[in-house]
C-alpha cells in the first residue's frame, strides 16, 4: 500500500504569510451576531467577549500545566472581564467524567480531547460547531491532516492544538555494556526490525534476569500504538475507504508475531502489557529497562533532576522501520461543549490557544509538536533536551496520511477498546490468527460495516 | 451474642499469668512459650504490611528501587509528603472526605436512631410489615444499583456536588437493627413515666431515652464514620468530574496511581494520611469498634 | 446474633384507647419517615429502575434505544461475564473457608491465658479498619513484580520471583492473600466472642474423662461455635461476592480479565474509561448480582430455620 508522508516543510507553499496574517487578524471582523451555522468565518471573534469559561484538561505533565496557566493569564490580560477556570482532571477516567458531565449538563465549556476520541463526540452531536468562527485563511494555516481530524461533514468541531509521537529513549551506559555500537541519529538511518532485534538480543544477553531490554508504550488507551508496527510492516487497520477492516493480512500477522516475540524472548517485562498500571516510562525510570518507547511529552519527566532518570546519560533515537517508517498520531484537539452558555467566548479562547504565539509557547513548555504549518516548518526552541526533541520532530514526519485518517474515524474510540481487549489476549499467548480475526470483527462492529 | 466488650479488655493477660499455678506442670510452661511464639509470629506477619507502608512513605526513591531486600530505612526523607501535596489538592481531598463523612454520619445516625426507637417502643399498625420492607433493602448490594443511582443523581440535579454522595450513602439500614436491639432493652416503664408527665413522644425520647444511649451512639457514629471514610464505589462515579471534589480514596486511585505509577513513596505517604484518622479512632475507641462490628458484621 | 425478622419482641399487644393509638401512629410515622424516605428514594427506587435500564441500550452520552432482552442474551453468551463469575467463585471459595479456619485457629490461640494477648488481638484486628483502597494500593506495591517486597523476599531466601502482575492465576492469588490479611481479624473476633460462651467447666470435665485436647475441641467446642460459624459464613460470602475496592485499587481486574470479579465487571462495563460504556448492560449485570445475592440470602434463611429446629429438637 502506498503511503505519503506529511513533510512539514513541503506543505508550506507560500501560506506562511496568509497564516500569520490570519492569526493576527483578530480585529478584522464583521460586527453583530450571526446565527450559528453560518458560513465559515462569518462570526466575529474580534468583538469584545466577557464572562467566565471552564476549560478541562488532564494534567499530562508540569510543562502542560504551566503552558495552559500562561495562556489563561495572557488571555485574561487581553480580554478584561473574562475569567478562564482551568479544571485539571486525571488522564485515567478523563473522558468518562466528561461524558457524565455532558449527560448531567455540568460539562466544562471547553475540553481537551485526543484525536482517537474526537470522533465519538462528533457523532453524538455534543460539540460546539465552530465553523462560523474560522475563515478559510485561518483553517488553511493548519497542516491539512490535523485540520481534517477536527472536521466532519464540512463543519469544524474544534481546533487541533498539538501533536506528539513516539520515539526511543535509551541509556548510553547500558548500550556500551551490551556492546552496541553507533545508534541511528538520522531518520533515514533508523533501525530495521532486524537491527532492532539484534540490539534487543544484545541487551538481553548483558542484563540480569530481573531487567529487560526495553518497554513499549501500548498501555491502556495507548493500545492503538501497537498499530505503528502494523503500518511499518505495510499494513493498515482499515481499508482505503475506511469502511471495512483491513485485517487479517500478512502484514498484520507479521506485526503481531514480531510484537509477541517481545514477550517470548523476554525483551520486555512480562507486565509491560496493555492492561497494566505500569507505563513504559516507569520501566525506564525504575531502571527495569534501559530502553523505552515514550511520547515526547514525557521528556521533561525523564530529564527531571530530582525525580527523573537516575541511570546516567540517556539519549534518543528513532522508531524502527520495516517496509516503511511509521509512528503514531498522538496529541490533542480542543473542543467546545454544545451546551456552553457562552459560545463566543469559547471560540475566542479556542482561537487564542491555537494562535501562532500561544502554540509556540505551549509546545515549547510542554515539549510537544505544533499543528500550524508555520511552526512545523521550524525547529521550536525547547528548553529541556532540545537534542531529544529534534529526534521527535523528525519522527513526526512519519505520521502518515493513512495513520491520521484511520486514527480519527468517528468509531476509533470503540476500535481502541477492541484493540485493548484483543491485544491483551494476543500478547499473552493467544493465537495470532484468532486475535486478528477478533480485532477485525470488533472493527466491523465499531464502524457498522 | 455474649458481651463482647471484654474480648479486648485490657489487663487480662499478665495478672492471670501470675495466678497460674507453677510447679510440677512444666509442660504447661512449655506450651505457654510455644503459644506465645506462634502468637508473636502471626502478629508480626499481620503488622508487617503496615510497617512496609510506613517505611515506603519515608524512603527515598533510589532506596525503594535498589536491588536486594532492605528491611529498615537507609535514608529517611519526607519528600514523599511534599511532592504530592504540590501536585494535587490533597488537603482539599482530606476536607472533602471529612465533610462527606461527617454529614453522612449525622444524617444516618439521626435516621437510624429514630426508626430504631419506633420499631422498639412504639406500637402502630403495619409495624412488622414495614420492618420487613426495610429489612429487604439490606439485600440490595450498592454496586448492583450503581447505574440507576447515577441516572437518579443526574435527575435530582445532585450530580456534580458532594451531596450526590452524602444523600445516597446516608440511606442505610444496619443502624436501625442495632438501635432497635438497644432500645428494646430499655424498660418501657421509663418511657411511660415520661409520657405520664405529659411529654410528647419526641420529648420523652429526647429527654429520657437519648441520655441512656451513649454507647449505642458511639457504636453507630464510629461504624458509619468508618464505612463512609472508606467508601469507594459510588463516590468513584459521582465525584470523578472534578478534581477538587475528590475524596482521599478517589484521589489515590484516580490521580496518584495514574500519574505516580512508579512513585510508590508518594502513594504510600498519602495512603498513610488516609488510614491515619481511622487508625487513631480505632485505638481510642477500640471497644466500640469491636462491639459494633461483631454485632453488625458490617465492613 | 443474626437478625430474626420474624421474632419481633418488645411489642406487647396491650389494648389501648383509639385516640392514643392514633397518636402513637402519628408519632411513629414521624420517627420512621426520614429513614423510609431515604431508603425508598436511594435504594428501592434505584432497584426498580435498574430493571428498567437493563432492558435498554444506554451509552455514556445518554443515547437510549430499546434493547428488549438483548442485554440478558449478551450476558449469557459473554465469555467475560462467565469468567468474572468464575473468578468471583474462586475468590470466594479461597477466601471464606481459609479465612475462617485461620480466624478460628488464631482465636483459640489467643483465647486462653497469654501475656500481651490484648495487643496481639488489636494488631490482628487492625487491617479491618483500613480501607479496601488502602489495602489494594499497598498490595499492588508489595506484590509489584519488579521491585515489590514479596518477590525480593522470595529471591532473598533463594526462591524464584513470581509474576504476580502478568500471570493471571498468581494475580488472583495475590488478591486472595491480601483479602485474607484484611479479613482474618474479623473471623478471629467473632470466634473469640463465641469461645467466651463455651463453658470451661464442660471442657475440664471432658479432660478428666480422658478426652484429648483435640477431641474436646472437635466434639465440644466446635459444635458450640455453630452460631458463630454460620454468621461468619453469611457475612464472608456476601463480602467476597461483592468485593470491589480492593481489587480495583490493586489490579484494575487485570491482567486480561483474570482478576475481574463480577462487581468490577459491572463497573467496568458502565463507567470505566477503558470499558465499552454500556450502561444498559452494566445495569443488567447489576440485576444479576442482586438476584444472586437474593438467592444466597434465601438459602441462608432456609438453613437458619432448619438449624433452629434442630437445636430445639435436642
Amino acid at each position: 500500500m502506498k503511503t505519503s508522508t506529511i513533510t512539514r516543510r513541503g506543505l508550506l507553499a507560500g501560506t506562511v504569510g496568509a497564516a500569520a496574517t490570519a492569526v493576527l487578524a483578530a480585529c478584522a471582523s464583521t460586527p453583530g451576531p450571526v446565527a450559528a451555522g453560518g458560513p465559515a468565518g462569518s462570526r466575529a471573534t474580534g468583538t469584545k467577549v466577557t464572562g467566565t469559561l471552564t476549560f478541562a484538561y488532564w494534567g499530562g505533565s508540569s510543562g502542560e500545566t504551566a503552558g495552559f496557566a500562561e495562556i489563561k493569564r495572557r488571555f485574561e490580560e487581553r480580554n478584561p472581564g473574562t475569567e478562564i477556570i482551568l479544571k485539571v482532571l486525571p488522564y485515567t477516567g478523563f473522558f468518562s467524567s466528561i461524558d457524565r458531565g455532558i449527560v448531567s449538563n455540568t460539562a466544562p465549556d471547553l475540553f481537551r480531547v485526543d484525536y482517537t476520541s474526537i470522533g465519538k463526540y462528533i457523532s453524538h452531536g455534543v460539540l460546539l460547531d465552530v465553523t462560523p468562527y474560522f475563515s478559510r485563511a485561518e483553517t488553511e494555516a493548519f497542516l491539512p491532516a490535523f485540520w481534517n481530524s477536527v472536521t466532519y461533514d464540512d463543519r469544524a468541531w474544534g481546533v487541533p492544538h498539538q501533536t506528539d509521537t513516539t520515539a526511543i529513549v535509551y541509556s548510553k551506559k547500558a548500550f556500551e555494556t551490551a556492546g552496541i555500537g553507533a545508534v541511528p541519529d538520522r531518520l533515514e538511518d533508523a533501525w530495521s526490525w532486524e537491527e532492532f532485534s539484534t540490539v534487543a538480543a544484545k541487551l538481553r544477553a548483558s542484563l540480569p534476569a530481573s531487567k529487560y531490554p526495553f518497554a513499549y508504550d501500548w498501555t491502556a488507551a495507548g493500545a492503538y500504538r501497537w498499530s505503528s508496527f502494523l503500518y511499518q510492516a505495510g499494513g493498515s487497520l482499515l481499508s482505503a475507504d475506511l469502511k471495512r477492516p483491513a485485517l487479517p493480512s500478512s502484514a498484520a500477522a507479521k506485526a503481531l508475531d514480531f510484537t509477541k516475540s517481545f514477550f517470548t524472548k523476554k525483551w520486555v517485562p512480562a507486565n509491560n502489557t496493555i492492561k497494566t498500571t505500569v507505563y513504559s516510562d516507569n520501566f525506564f525510570l525504575n531502571q527495569t529497562a534501559p530502553m523505552s518507547f515514550i511520547g515526547d511529552f514525557l521528556v521533561p519527566e525523564i530529564a527531571d533532576k530530582a525525580n527523573g532518570y537516575q541511570g546516567g546519560e540517556w539519549s534518543t533515537t528513532f522508531m524502527p522501520r520495516d517496509e516503511t517508517a511509521a509512528s503514531d498520531l498522538g496529541g490533542n484537539a480542543i473542543v467546545g461543549w454544545k451546551g456552553t452558555k457562552n459560545p463566543d467566548l469559547a471560540a475566542a479562547f479556542m482561537k487564542f490557544l491555537v494562535s501562532e504565539d500561544s502554540m509556540k509557547r505551549f509546545c515549547e513548555s510542554a515539549t510537544e509538536l505544533p499543528t500550524l504549518r508555520t511552526l512545523a516548518a521550524e525547529m521550536l526552541d525547547y528548553p529541556t533536551r532540545p537534542d531529544s526533541l529534534a529526534v521527535f520532530t523528525k519522527q513526526a514526519t512519519t505520521i502518515t496520511d493513512v495513520v491520521v485518517k484511520e486514527t480519527t474515524v468517528p468509531a476509533f474510540a470503540s476500535i481502541s477498546t477492541t484493540l485493548q481487549d484483543e491485544l491483551e489476549l494476543g500478547l499473552h499467548g493467544g493465537s495470532s490468527e484468532s486475535t486478528l480475526r477478533a480485532i477485525a470483527s470488533g472493527i466491523r462492529e465499531a464502524i457498522g460495516a | 451474642m455474649s458481651s463482647l466488650t471484654d474480648v479486648f479488655e485490657v489487663g487480662s493477660g499478665l495478672p492471670e499469668v501470675a495466678r497460674t499455678p507453677r510447679g510440677p506442670k512444666r509442660k504447661h510452661g512449655r506450651l505457654l512459650w510455644l503459644r506465645l511464639t506462634v502468637a508473636i509470629v502471626i502478629t508480626v506477619v499481620m503488622a508487617f504490611p503496615l510497617y512496609w507502608m510506613l517505611l515506603t512513605a519515608f524512603s527515598t526513591r533510589a532506596d525503594l528501587y535498589a536491588p536486594g531486600l532492605h528491611l529498615w530505612p537507609r535514608h529517611l526523607t519526607i519528600d514523599n509528603f511534599v511532592a504530592p501535596f504540590q501536585a494535587f489538592p490533597v488537603w482539599r481531598w482530606f476536607g472533602n472526605s471529612l465533610f462527606i463523612t461527617v454529614m453522612t454520619t449525622i444524617i444516618t445516625v439521626i435516621c437510624n436512631l429514630l426508626a430504631g426507637y419506633a420499631f422498639a417502643k412504639l406500637r402502630f399498625r403495619g409495624r412488622n410489615a414495614l420492618f420487613l420492607v426495610l429489612l429487604s433493602t439490606m439485600m440490595i448490594p450498592p454496586q448492583a444499583i450503581i447505574v440507576p443511582q447515577f441516572k437518579l443523581s443526574v435527575g435530582l440535579g445532585l450530580y456534580g456536588s458532594l451531596w450526590s454522595v452524602i444523600l445516597p450513602e446516608s440511606a442505610v439500614i444496619f443502624g436501625v437493627f442495632l438501635a432497635r436491639q438497644f432500645f428494646i432493652a430499655i424498660p418501657d416503664e421509663l418511657v411511660e413515666a415520661a409520657r405520664v408527665d405529659g411529654a410528647g413522644q419526641f420529648r420523652a425520647f429526647r429527654s429520657v431515652v437519648l441520655p441512656l444511649c451513649k454507647p449505642l451512639l458511639a457504636v453507630l457514629i464510629l461504624l458509619t464514620f468508618m464505612g463512609e471514610w472508606n467508601a469507594f464505589g459510588w463516590p468513584l462515579v459521582a465525584l470523578s468530574g472534578n478534581q477538587n471534589q475528590f475524596t482521599l480514596p478517589i484521589g489515590i486511585v484516580a490521580d496518584l496511581q495514574g500519574q505516580y505509577t512508579s512513585n510508590y513513596g508518594a502513594i504510600m505517604a498519602i495512603n498513610l494520611l488516609m488510614i491515619l484518622p481511622i487508625v487513631i479512632l480505632f485505638v481510642a475507641f477500640q471497644k466500640y469498634f469491636v462491639e459494633g462490628l461483631a454485632r453488625s458484621g458490617l465492613k | 446474633m443474626t437478625v430474626h425478622p420474624l421474632r419481633l419482641r418488645g411489642a406487647r399487644d396491650a389494648r389501648q384507647p383509639l385516640r392514643v393509638r392514633a397518636n402513637t401512629t402519628l408519632a411513629a410515622s414521624g420517627f420512621i419517615l426520614p429513614n423510609l424516605v431515604m431508603l425508598g428514594l436511594f435504594t428501592l427506587f434505584p432497584l426498580v429502575y435498574a430493571f428498567v435500564i437493563s432492558f435498554q441500550n444506554l451509552d455514556s452520552l445518554g443515547w437510549i434505544t430499546w434493547a428488549g432482552f438483548g442485554n440478558y442474551v449478551t450476558m449469557v453468551t459473554d465469555p467475560v461475564f462467565w469468567q468474572s463469575m468464575a473468578n468471583t467463585g474462586v475468590f470466594t471459595l479461597c477466601t471464606v473457608p481459609v479465612g475462617m479456619a485461620l480466624g478460628l485457629a488464631i482465636a483459640v490461640l489467643l483465647n486462653g491465658v497469654l501475656p500481651g494477648r490484648t495487643l496481639f488481638r488489636s494488631i490482628i484486628f487492625l487491617p479491618l479498619v483500613v480501607s479496601g483502597v488502602a489495602t489494594g494500593v499497598l498490595g499492588a506495591w508489595m506484590f509489584d513484580q519488579n521491585n515489590g517486597f514479596i518477590d525480593k523476599m522470595l529471591q532473598a531466601i533463594g526462591l524464584p520471583a513470581v509474576d504476580w502482575q502478568s500471570n493471571g492465576a498468581w494475580a488472583l492469588t495475590s488478591i486472595i492473600l491480601v483479602t485474607l490479611w484484611q479479613r482474618v481479624g474479623f473471623d478471629m473476633l467473632i470466634y473469640l466472642a463465641g469461645l467466651q460462651g463455651v463453658d470451661a467447666g464442660v471442657q475440664e470435665a471432658a479432660r478428666v474423662d480422658g478426652a484429648s485436647g483435640w477431641q474436646s475441641f472437635r466434639y465440644i467446642t466446635l459444635p458450640l461455635l455453630g452460631p458463630s460459624t454460620f454468621f461468619l459464613l453469611i457475612m464472608n460470602l456476601i463480602y467476597s461476592f461483592q468485593v470491589f475496592d480492593t481489587v480495583w485499587a490493586m489490579t484494575r481486574g487485570g491482567p486480561g480479565y483474570s482478576t475481574t470479579t463480577i462487581v468490577s465487571y459491572a463497573y467496568r462495563l458502565a463507567f470505566d474509561e477503558s470499558g465499552p460504556s454500556l450502561l444498559g448492560y452494566g445495569a443488567a449485570v447489576g440485576v444479576a448480582i442482586y438476584l444472586i445475592t437474593l438467592a444466597i440470602t434465601a438459602v441462608q434463611w432456609r438453613l437458619n430455620i432448619r438449624r433452629e429446629h434442630a437445636e430445639q429438637g435436642v
